[in-house]
């Protein structure tokens, strides 16, 4: 995503005459990849939106305190993760439980039209089973190719940790995988 | 036996697209429920005015007592409804989001 883009949202943002019409272009901007990034984790597609809603909410309620120290879509996806992970909490689902990874791919097997034996399908599977931190940085990684230092700055976690967390993702997922071929 | 690499398996998803229509509506319907909280928030600052209002009347004995005994107690009611687990849920809740905004 180009960053002057960002930087032309944030100007309309910043005045009030045309705070509404930037807020408007940042949700057009960030909405698909953010529902998908959403739905990812917390799988439904129902979840996905109402957690989707609250993130924007929260967006246009804190924009103000964006303080550029970050860049707008890790700053936007820090919250869309925080907002997923609220969505556990308050669902009382401890994704580093077994039970609970279960109920989600419970979820998952209860979505319409997907090809089971499609490696896709195993490979969602598969993440999945991964606990929380795991999940997130994989998925940032892989399907928002973001790399080490942005996820840090989503996560509000070392490089370091984030490195080792890929690393027991990886291993899990592949150990996962090779027992479904 | 089939391979995997894991860069091209997450260049596709599984799962099925919501309808073109979601993405095309999600700004204007966000957008409306923003104006329309803003309007609940505007409405519901006007009557916490003019609750101050009736409370004054309340601290000089102009209303009775019985009124505000019951809304204590409607109160109190919900909050007793609530489980233990629930209420602790609601606190958490209410932590969590404070302190994440709080450090953004």
């Amino acid at each position: 995503m180009r960053e002057d883009k960002d930087n032309d949202i944030l100007e309309l943002i910043a005045k009030s005459s045309t705070r509404m019409q930037g807020f408007e272009a940042l949700v057009i901007r960030y909405q698909e990849p953010i529902y998908w990034h959403i739905r990812r984790l917390v799988v439904s597609h129902e979840d996905a939106q109402d957690v989707m809603q609250e993130c924007f909410i929260n967006i246009h309620k804190y924009i103000d305190k964006f303080k550029h120290d970050s860049s707008l879509k890790t700053w936007v996806y820090k919250i869309a993760t925080n907002e997923a992970i609220r969505h556990f909490n308050k669902n009382k689902l401890d994704l580093n439980s077994y039970d609970n990874k279960t109920k989600l791919i419970e979820v998952f097997e209860a979505e319409e039209e997907i090809d089971f034996s499609s490696m896709e399908a195993k490979l969602q599977k598969a993440l999945l089973s991964l606990p929380e931190k795991q999940r997130v940085t994989f998925n940032l990684r892989h399907y928002e190719q973001m790399n080490y230092e942005q996820i840090a700055e989503v996560t509000s976690t070392s490089v370091a940790t984030l490195k080792t967390n890929y690393h027991y993702a990886i291993t899990k997922i592949k150990d996962y995988m090779l027992k479904q071929l | 036996m089939e391979e995997f690499d894991l860069e091209k398996l997450t260049t596709a998803m599984p799962y099925k697209a919501p309808k073109k229509e979601f993405f095309e509506n999600f700004s204007s319907d966000l957008i409306q429920k923003i104006e329309h909280n803003k309007r609940k928030r505007m409405y519901l600052m006007r009557s916490m005015v003019a609750a101050a209002v009736v409370a004054c009347g309340l601290i000089l004995g102009v209303n009775s007592f019985e009124s505000k005994q019951q809304n204590a107690n409607s109160l109190d009611k919900f909050l007793v409804s609530l489980s233990d687990e629930d209420l602790n849920s609601l606190i958490a809740d209410c932590e969590y989001v404070d302190e994440f905004y709080e450090n953004l």
